[in-house]
């Protein structure tokens, strides 16, 4: 980012950010104000309480995981190898892709880095890998609308949830978990972490927490499909996002 | 179908409707029993006692460091390439977007839900310079159809029936009738899905944004706060400068806390956070980022003694238990914000102050909403300052002057408050077969007050007892 980019937001200041800053500190300083109390101290990090947490009967990290997400309408597969790996996910989106749609899937950039084969499998059953390098276009999109497959990896997952972590960066794009009617996420066991604050505390401690979070545009947290529960509390599916979220756990090779 | 309530109607008017309207009370009474039920269930799984603990301790730092907060959060902002834009009240905030819409040559906008737009009245302002906005919640989608305003903080059609949205999108949409939900919603993708498509700007609220970061967080379980957020080349986050967390690790406390007590589920579908435009290399997202920092009175909240409101996380928890809420539905508020906490800060907004000085008066101080609430704010003891307010400084009408004289009154009197607390009891007692419903008047010098409300069952705490906490512990607010 340039600095003259940067100088160009803070020029941005008006009057109204110093009245609103100045009123705020004048409140403040009125020892007379019920509330906020002057000694409130912060939470430190350390501190926070983990608020989903793993228990005894959990037999392990992909079962609890499985659990979880099979109660927010998901499913999983949990492979013992990554070669069964391979064929669940083959087999689920040969499932989703039915006869009349394209046979295309939307998908982020070097699947094979995440399941060695896979693009050959895929290939070899007539499924045309796409991987956008940039939606600008309208048109582009247009097209991509008619693709009812997405594949992902995840950043991390976390089992007390059934949560996946997905971050956007060149190469992985928003729109593969987004916009088709189906989501596959690949999850390599390296990356599943028993609960968010687990994850927050292990980057708190090398001290890579704020780069985590701002280091790519945007962090997204999925928990199931798309579900709606506005027309008279009754469960509906896909009402913008994906209908269908499928992960696929599996070991991670060496 | 239109809601039997007319919300250009004066308070009392909308009241009546809404109290006289069986349909409506039935429907109420079911969504919100099920919400309280969902509720229930998770929030026995945790420390939840710990989490409000930490949610409230977290949020009053928050406010009590509320200035360099802000400055940090915009600073970090700009480091990541977006802008911040500080708006005083509504009319800036509309202002700032409209220039942003006008500079880009925006024709449509779509927006996914979001109070601060609807406290401002953003759409309004937007239509009128030809830009067309497209609301995209499901629920805030049938609503735009129906052409109302929401009534519940977070599930806004709380009040439809699935007959009147199939009646509304056979109507609008010509579909053809079902009593099918999933039907509806699958004919309402492919229509929002166009719209995503061809807009130019997307605008939504904010659950909160962290300080140390810049980074904003919407949370939504259809997925349209992803779709504004990455689909158009533009996207503005209206957020009040209240919604502010210091770090991520207080975000995702919050974000729990929201989700738990909003809907009583452990996470929500989707968690988007924001920190700028895409990047250079990326495949999607916006080209620009823009974040609308808006006070509002928010900070005169804060120096006039009501800084305790604005650690609201919006979840809604305190309608759900309302019983007021319960009788006349969001509409009979006739504001964005409705429930306790609406009646507390709609008539402190700027924009909103001139119509909503009955609000405060739209609660039977009965603390159910103290109990639900995850960040424990005191909304009875709020309410009743607010009334105190506005008897003793503020010109009201004359019902409503002698209404809060006799409670006042009444309340510093406590034999008297004792005689008429005793015929509440019987009364409610007396009335419980009748479900719901609560007692309808109340003896002299009370009975001005229940003109206007009803009394409740009494609440886990006794008035008496709250009431004498609170002369212990009141400020000196003025
Ligand atoms: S006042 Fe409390 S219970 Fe009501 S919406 Fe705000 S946070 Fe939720």
């Amino acid at each position: 980012m340039g600095q003259a980019i940067r100088d160009a937001g803070i020029r941005k200041v008006s009057q109204a950010r110093q009245r609103i800053l100045d009123r705020l500190r004048q409140g403040l300083a009125d020892p007379k104000i019920p509330w906020p109390p002057a000694d409130t101290p912060p939470l430190t990090p350390g501190e926070h309480m983990h608020v989903a947490t793993l228990r005894a009967e959990d037999a392990g990290l992909e079962q609890r995981f499985a659990a979880e997400l099979e109660k927010l309408h998901g499913s999983s597969d949990i492979a013992d190898s990554m070669v069964a790996a391979r064929m669940f996910t083959v087999q689920k989106i040969l499932e989703w892709l039915d006869d009349t749609g394209p046979r295309r899937v939307l998908a982020w950039s070097e699947l094979n880095s995440w399941l060695p084969g896979l693009e050959e499998n895929l290939f070899d059953r007539d499924v045309e890998v796409v991987v956008p390098e940039s939606l600008n276009s309208l048109d582009t999109r247009g097209d991509l609308q008619e693709i009812r497959v997405g594949i992902t990896g995840v950043e991390v997952a976390f089992a007390a949830t059934g949560s996946v972590l997905l971050k956007s960066t060149p190469g992985q794009s928003r729109s593969a978990s987004l916009l088709p009617l189906n989501h596959i996420a690949l999850i390599p066991g390296t990356r599943l972490l028993p609960n968010v604050e687990t994850w927050l505390e292990q980057h708190q401690q090398d001290g890579s927490l704020g780069h985590a979070i701002r280091n790519s545009a945007n962090l997204t947290l999925v928990s199931g499909p798309s579900k709606s529960a506005d027309i008279e509390s009754k469960l509906t599916l896909g009402v913008h996002g994906p209908k269908e979220l499928h992960a696929v756990l599996y070991p991670a090779a060496g | 179908m239109r809601s039997r309530i007319d919300i250009e109607a004066p308070f009392k008017t909308r009241v009546k409707q809404a109290v006289d309207d069986p349909l409506l009370a039935d429907t109420l009474t079911r969504a919100t029993l099920h919400l309280k039920e969902q509720k229930r269930l998770s929030l026995e799984e945790l420390e939840s006692q710990r989490l409000r603990d930490q949610m409230r301790q977290m949020k009053a730092h928050t406010l009590r460091n509320l200035p360099e907060l802000l400055e940090r959060f915009e600073h970090n902002v700009v480091m990541n390439g977006g802008q911040v834009h500080w708006a005083e009240d509504a009319d800036e905030a509309n202002r700032i977007i409209g220039e942003l819409a006008e500079r880009h040559h925006v024709r449509k906008v779509v927006k996914s839900k979001s109070m601060a737009t609807e406290e401002i009245h953003l759409n309004r302002h937007l239509e009128a310079k030809g830009i067309t906005c497209v609301e995209t919640d499901l629920g805030e989608y049938i609503i735009q159809l129906a052409a109302e305003i929401p009534s519940h903080i977070v599930a806004p059609v709380i009040h439809k029936r699935i007959d009147e949205i199939s009646d509304l999108f056979a109507d609008k949409l010509s579909m053809p009738r079902t009593l099918d939900p999933q039907a509806l919603c699958a004919r309402a993708r492919v229509e929002l899905r166009q719209e995503f498509l061809s807009a130019d700007m997307g605008i939504s609220g904010c659950n909160f944004a962290i300080a140390d970061t810049g980074t904003v967080c919407i949370v939504t379980n259809e997925g349209n706060g992803r779709m504004v957020s990455t689909l158009p080349r533009v996207y503005v986050a209206v957020m009040g400068i209240e919604k502010l967390v210091p770090t991520p690790q207080d975000a995702f406390l919050q974000y729990q806390s929201l989700t738990r007590s909003a809907t009583g589920q452990r996470v929500t579908v989707y968690l988007s956070m924001t920190s700028g435009p895409r990047r250079p290399e990326d495949v999607d997202g916006p080209e620009e980022f823009h974040v609308v920092l808006m006070d509002n009175g928010r900070s005169r909240m804060l120096a006039d003694g009501y800084g305790e409101s604005l650690m609201c996380i919006r979840c809604g928890a305190c309608l759900n238990v309302c019983p007021v809420y319960r009788q006349i539905s969001g509409h009979g508020y006739g504001n964005t914000y409705s429930g306790p906490i609406g009646a507390v800060i709609s008539p402190l907004l700027s924009e909103e102050m001139a119509h909503n000085k009955d609000l405060p008066y739209a609660s039977t101080l009965c603390g159910a909403c103290r109990d639900a609430c995850p960040v424990q704010i005191d909304l009875p003891k709020m309410l009743l300052n607010l009334r105190h307010d506005l008897v003793s400084g503020r010109n009201m009408p004359g019902t409503e002057r002698r209404a809060m004289q006799g409670f006042v009154g009444v309340t510093s009197r406590p034999a008297a408050y004792q005689a008429a607390a005793r015929v509440a009891r019987t009364g409610t007692r007396l009335l419980s077969g009748f479900g719901d419903r609560n007692l309808r008047r109340l003896p002299p010098p009370l009975h001005h007050w229940t003109r206007q409300r009803d009394f409740p069952p009494m609440a886990k705490q006794s008035f008496r007892e709250w009431w004498a906490k609170r002369s212990g512990t009141r400020g000196s607010a003025k």
